[in-house]
């Protein structure tokens, strides 16, 4: 299933406006004027302000899960687009440390730490149980992205689409130009965004996922999770720290989180992914989207 | 037995048929038995047959326990030993058979399905022609990468459909 636009959920508008109805609910939508609610997000695009005078770069991080150290440069590429900054915080694989190191010599912003970590938890383990603490403490705002690839040819175009999708909305390049900066200047100048992530074209919810995002929600107190929302899909994205500060304190450790080789759904991760879209309203949070134009997948 | 063009003959023998097979949906050799008034035994939730005897009442007589050999052979024997049950049950799959597997009540059920249809095919021309007067709906980000090639009214009425369907 698709979304006709950016920041729009048409099961969210189906499901406040009852789902026996024959006109579609996006057409329901536009007759009843637009109205705003929670079936339209914020969305962040290219003609979104810049306004990089009002942040404090010192405050701004990005962790980036590195186990292709290969694709870094790619993303180092796109970060120079923008005129702020993050303090870098990279995982990566055992062994690839000086790899690492060796590819960040040119960039111009600080380097917090370069760890090496196992091949267990996916991104998610290096973000809430290796830098979390770190960087919600340090830091008021933080990126999350990681480097994807298919080893499957058959795979490939769909991951470098995909990838090409996430890190242009993400960060910026030829069609974004300076996206990370944009983010950043919205997410300044409104406190109550928790996270910013791209919009993905497709709507795709619990899956087999509800069960594990139970258990996640209920060690934050949370007992009802909503049937239709939507999530960084993909796990990358811009949050806050207070935000963020939540998923850090379930206090996971790094054996909490399932061994290789991953099922492709049903997992805790799968779960944690959906629940940093899931639940902001219920944390006193709001999110906003981001869109590159001609850029989808 | 092997494909026969004498299968009227084939029937005309048999005293009853038993259906072993679990997945063949509605078999004509079943259909065509209960038509001339011949028993057909079969197992609990298999082909269409099971789902037949249970509506016209005589699945208690002629149809076991999913995959019971045991109770199948019971059932047949019961039925071969008593000739009352046996005429009731044949009387009643050849009268129910008569009134479900007909051409004419067929051809009309598909003309109901259509016309039930027919509002929700006029209201998804609607929609799309709404849809296309609002210039709301953004292509390029709707359409799959693998898709863009298609025309606006191709994308909107994907979309719709998609929706429809709910997935």
């Amino acid at each position: 299933m698709r979304k006709p636009v950016p920041g729009c959920n048409q099961l969210i508008l189906a499901e406040d406006d009852g789902w026996a109805k024959p006109e579609d609910p996006f057409v329901r939508f536009l007759k009843a004027g637009r109205p705003v609610g929670p079936w339209m997000l914020p969305v962040i695009d290219t003609a979104s302000p810049v306004g990089v005078d009002s942040i404090d770069p010192t405050r701004i991080a990005l962790h980036l899960h590195a186990f292709y150290v290969e694709e870094l440069q790619a993303v180092l590429k796109r970060l120079r687009r923008n005129v702020i900054r993050p303090t870098l915080f990279v995982s990566t694989g055992d062994g690839k440390e000086a790899r690492v190191q060796s590819a960040l010599d040119d960039y111009s912003g600080p380097v917090g730490e370069i760890r090496a970590v196992p091949n267990h938890g996916r991104d998610i383990a290096p973000l809430l149980t290796l830098f979390g603490p770190t960087l919600v403490q340090e830091f008021d705002i933080f990126g999350h992205l990681h480097t994807k690839r298919s080893l499957h040819a058959t795979n490939r175009r769909t991951i470098d689409a995909w990838t090409s999708f996430l890190m242009e909305n993400l960060l910026g390049g030829e069609s974004g130009g300076a996206m990370s900066d944009r983010i950043l200047t919205a997410m300044t100048e409104d406190p109550t965004l928790g996270i910013v992530y791209p919009d993905d074209p497709n709507i795709l919810e619990w899956t087999e996922n509800l069960g594990p995002a139970q258990n996640v929600a209920e060690q934050m107190y949370i007992t009802h999770l909503h049937n239709h929302f939507s999530f960084p899909m993909g796990n990358m994205l811009w949050a806050r720290s207070t935000y963020l500060d939540r998923f850090v304190t379930l206090g996971l450790c790094w054996e909490d989180y399932p061994a290789e080789p991953l099922p492709i759904d049903g997992t805790s991760l799968h779960a944690i992914e959906r629940l940093l879209g899931a639940l902001l309203k219920r944390i006193g949070f709001g999110k906003a989207v981001t869109n590159v134009g001609g850029v989808t997948r | 037995m092997r494909a026969t063009s004498e299968i009227e003959y084939a029937y005309a023998q048999a005293d009853a048929l038993l259906l072993s097979f679990r997945l063949n949906p509605l078999p004509n050799v079943a259909i065509d038995m209960l038509l001339i008034g011949k028993p057909v035994f079969c197992f609990a939730r298999t082909t269409g047959i099971a789902g037949f005897l249970r509506e016209a009442g005589i699945a208690e007589h002629c149809a076991a326990q999913y995959l019971d050999a045991t109770e199948m052979a019971a059932k047949i024997r019961c039925l071969s030993d008593d000739p009352a049950p046996l005429a009731t049950v044949a009387e009643r799959g050849a009268a129910v058979a008569r009134q479900s597997f007909n051409a004419a009540r067929y051809a009309e059920r598909l003309d109901e399905i259509a016309i039930s249809h027919l509002p929700k095919h006029r209201q998804m021309a609607h929609d799309i022609a709404y849809i296309q007067e609002s210039v709301a709906l953004r292509r390029a980000f709707c359409a799959p990468i693998r898709e863009t090639d298609g025309t606006e009214e191709e994308t909107i009425r994907r979309y719709l459909e998609s929706n429809r369907i709910g997935h």
